[in-house]
């Protein structure tokens, strides 16, 4: 099941130029003597995609300090209160094994949360001393009342990235949830690979998406899976394609979904700002066949956004840029930059597959800039090389690094933190706006936040 | 009423593991690295939560104070069938040379300790090629939780680090302070005063902002005094068995009552119980002067929760009743020493629940049954369990997601005057 984008790669710094030859050579690991992290592990994206389930719940076999992290992390990050219900492995259980913990735990869990699905997630731990998670849930199967349970692997000795979790999530709910449909529901897409909180306004984001695919005649079929029930995920397969949240999901999970059950699914970037939305909107209904009402959306929508990108623009035009972040968020504000007119000097991405390599490959020779590529770095390189290329502003993720945000006292936003929408034409005048606001307000009085626990009231 | 949270195979989990805390006490020694002996997500996890320490300037490197440095092995699948003793080698050269510490610690995770890689072993190897102390904790989450991590570290330096000293008379070493508190450096500057000020000397502080040097010379103080049980007690019968230093594990410095009581047992220890009873006639009445004059005109009678691990629980639920406040649910969230159960027992009443060690579901049950709560003082995790029912959290117990701005004490008498100003600034503010 080994996918190329799980295993990682060796950490790169150059050029544009010498990013294309990079991307073409990267092999397997080349491990260093010691590592500073920026990466979370398959846990941590095996979670995301089993927490955003509604009416199911994900039971981590691990001891009690691997699911505190993730819940700390996710929790913190999104305000999101991740439920995360583990084993609590202890010294013991690596000795004798942990399979009569499990066993137990699912039955108590069963009681206690009264869920539709349970995801078994492995770990580090119950992999090394071999307990048989499958055979585990097979013996217990019978005395639970949900209707469907399996195992997640979700270790991180093998696989360094939350990419393997989030596809072998979604592998795992492809092979055993989904059913196959009588008939597809025509002109409809499943926005696959939504992690909670999905994302920005802790899960706003896909409603908007919603309605823009509503505009052009395209229903969402399912939101697999952030706020999803197992009910609404049963029925994915009627969808006639799959819009990924971001390159990861374009991996085997979204292979398995084509082979099974015959849903493409589509090569998009994030829509985050005008030219990345109308990308979005056109591929979808370039694959529909109704490109023209895509266009007449797109020119009504431009008209509207117009005040906005014109007042972005003056105000970042030629304005030195790094722009930093994950392999959803990057490649999509490498875009932005370019569209507002900025200097992208510096790109950093924390990490990749072979899908986002390609995507950031292609923005590379489409934009004016040639930037410094980084790809799997430590922050403080990044800032070292940041502060070399006499960066004035920061697009994309500060939540990572708060401190070296803070430090440099440069303009940035962020868009996990804040909890407004940004994605689509609606959101992007509430990105064009915080952009102007966060460039024009002084860093001191401006610092990066984290969301409080509790909805928006967007 | 006492409710000991039933076990449950299946779990929420309340607070962070083992490797968490080790990497919490390292971060409390100047001068030291950690080197975490684990896999990648272990790191990171780890590194999030050290964003937001109060103590993060002095965990990172002097070139890199911008964000907590936390180098890793990075165990992988390979090392687990071949063993990961050659990178945690090559590591530790690599890290020394990179930042030349006075002290690296590695810190073990669940699989090095699972296939049984030789860290002592490394570590002893590596000792001849670097002029740093190498210090070794094995801290796997399989072993216990953060608090069992943090104690582990203690123990670790007592040792690996100390060695034999003679005694410095009326001089003593404070076990068992979990420096990454908000208020611990206040409360560690309150204890030294009170002590000065009855004529003992504080030789060495485990663990908060400690230097090496300090370590090194706490086998020479004539007395520990345990200040957290649940951190300090096996650390001090450690140093007590190989050093032969005494230990005292009193009552709680929290309150003016606790701290006056505290005070003269610990001086009484050293024969100066009359100065200690001349400074707190002195002091008292003083205390409770400044605290009624932030009580005078705002009613602190709030319905309070507290949750905290059971010392800072415990110490903090007494200087609250002093406050005026009533606490109706206080939520332990590690297993408590022999002491604090007793302290926990004299806090029992009919109108308060006092909970022990629940699970995240359960501590959840018991805010939703608990009427009436005005503010919970607790940590991250009580925001997001309070915010379904919309209580207001004061988020000051470990762990934070954010930086919290916080000034002065929550032990010793300034600490009963600061928790009165800040306690009338809070009602002020909820009335506006």
């Amino acid at each position: 099941m080994r996918d190329s984008d799980c295993s990682r790669q060796e950490p790169f710094a150059g050029s544009s130029k010498e990013f294309s030859n990079w991307r073409k050579s990267t092999d397997e690991l080349q491990r260093e003597n010691f590592y500073h992290p920026v990466r979370v592990c398959a846990l941590f994206g095996a979670l995301r995609i089993m927490g955003g389930i509604t009416d199911g719940i994900s039971l981590t076999h691990a001891p009690s300090g691997c699911a505190f992290f993730q819940k700390f992390q996710i929790s913190s990050c999104f305000g999101h209160d991740l439920r995360t219900p583990c084993t609590d492995l202890l010294d013991e259980d690596a000795v004798y094994g942990g399979e009569d913990k499990l066993k137990e735990a699912l039955i108590q869990a069963d009681t206690r949360y009264n869920p539709k699905l349970i995801g078994v997630l492995n770990t580090c731990t119950p992999q090394i001393i071999g307990d048989d998670v499958d055979a585990v849930i097979e013996s217990v199967r019978p005395h639970l009342g949900c209707k469907y349970v399996f195992s997640v692997n979700a270790d991180g000795l093998q696989y360094y990235t939350q990419s393997y979790g989030y596809n072998e999530a979604l592998v795992k709910l492809i092979d055993n949830v989904f059913q196959h449909p009588k008939e597809k529901t025509e002109k409809s897409v499943n926005l696959f690979g939504e992690i909670i909180p999905g994302f920005s306004a802790l899960g706003m984001d896909k409603f908007i998406l919603r309605d823009l695919l509503k505009r052009i005649g395209v229903r969402v079929q399912a939101i697999v899976t952030a706020g999803s029930s197992v009910a609404e995920l049963e029925q994915a397969p009627r969808a006639e394609a799959n819009v990924p949240r971001c390159g990861l999901m374009l991996s085997y999970a979204s292979r398995r979904m084509e082979n099974r059950f015959g849903v493409p699914t589509l090569d998009v970037l994030m829509p985050y700002g005008i030219r990345n939305t109308s990308r979005w909107l056109k591929k979808i209904a370039a694959f529909f066949d109704v490109t023209e009402k895509a266009e007449q959306v797109i020119t009504q929508e431009v008209e509207k956004l117009s005040p906005y990108i014109e007042k972005a623009r003056r105000l970042l035009k030629g304005k030195v840029v790094a722009v930093n972040g994950g392999p959803g968020r990057a490649p999509a504000f490498l875009q932005l930059a370019d569209e507002l007119g900025c200097e992208v000097a510096l790109f950093n991405l924390f990490f990749g597959n072979d899908v986002v390599f390609r995507q950031v490959e292609q923005i590379l020779e489409e934009i004016e800039s040639s930037p410094r590529v980084m790809v799997d770095c430590s922050m403080d390189d990044v800032r070292v090389m940041a502060e070399e290329l006499n960066v004035e502003v920061w697009f994309g993720d500060a939540l990572d690094f708060p401190n070296t945000y803070t430090k440099m006292a440069l303009p940035s936003f962020e868009t996990l933190i804040y909890q407004k929408s940004f994605e689509g034409f609606e959101g992007c005048k509430n990105l064009l706006k915080h952009i102007i606001h966060r460039t024009l307000m002084p860093t001191s009085l401006n610092p990066v936040t984290i969301c409080r626990p509790g909805r928006c009231n967007q | 009423m006492i409710i000991h949270a039933e076990e449950k195979a299946v779990k929420e989990p309340l607070m962070p593991g083992m490797i968490n805390g080790a990497v919490r006490a390292v971060k409390c020694i100047n001068g030291a690295v950690p080197l975490l002996h684990a896999s990648q997500g272990c790191q990171e996890s780890l590194y999030f939560d050290g964003c937001f320490s109060p103590v993060k300037p002095r965990f990172c490197l002097q070139e890199m104070k911008e964000e907590p440095y936390l180098p890793s092995t990075i165990v992988n699948e390979e090392d687990v069938i071949f063993g990961a003793e050659q990178g945690l080698e090559v590591s530790l050269e690599g890290l020394y040379s990179k930042c030349t510490p006075e002290l690296i610690a590695v810190l073990t995770s669940d699989a090095p300790e699972i296939i049984g890689d030789d860290v002592a072993d490394v570590a002893q190897t590596v000792s001849t090629r670097v002029n740093c102390q190498l210090l070794n904790v094995e801290a796997g989450s399989l072993n216990g939780n953060y608090i069992d991590g943090f104690r582990a570290t203690i123990e670790a330096l007592v040792d690996q680090i100390m060695v034999p000293r003679e005694t410095v008379e009326r001089s003593v070493n404070l076990v068992g302070v979990a420096g990454d508190e908000v208020s611990a450096h206040f409360d560690v500057l309150e204890l030294k005063r009170l002590l000065k000020s009855v004529g003992i000397y504080t030789n060495a502080v485990f663990l908060s902002h400690t230097s090496l040097a300090e370590i090194e010379r706490a086998p020479q103080a004539a007395l520990n005094i345990v200040i957290n049980e649940e951190l300090g007690l096996l650390p001090a019968k450690k140093m007590e068995q190989q050093f032969d230093i005494p230990y005292f594990l009193g009552g709680v410095p929290y309150g003016i009552q606790g701290t006056a009581e505290w005070l003269l047992e610990v001086a009484s220890i050293f024969g100066l119980e009359e100065g200690a009873l001349a400074f707190t006639e002195q002091t008292v009445p003083h205390t409770i002067h400044l605290m009624r004059k932030y009580e005078r005109d705002i009613n602190f009678s709030l319905d309070a929760a507290v949750s905290a691990d059971p010392t800072p629980a415990v110490g903090f639920t007494i200087l609250l009743q002093e406050l005026g406040c009533s606490i109706t649910l206080l939520t332990v969230r590690s297993p408590p020493g022999q002491t604090m159960v007793r302290r926990l027992h004299s806090l029992d009443d009919t109108d308060r629940v006092i909970l022990i060690c629940p699970d995240y579901y359960q501590y959840i049950e018991a805010l939703k049954d608990t009427e009436d709560i005005d503010v919970v003082f607790g940590s991250f995790i009580d925001s997001l369990a309070a915010s379904a029912y919309s209580i207001p959290v004061i988020e000051m117990f470990y762990p934070l997601m954010r930086m919290v701005e916080w000034e002065g004490p929550l032990m010793g008498f300034e600490g009963a005057v600061n928790m009165a100003k800040k306690l009338a600034k809070y009602c002020i503010q909820q009335w506006l």
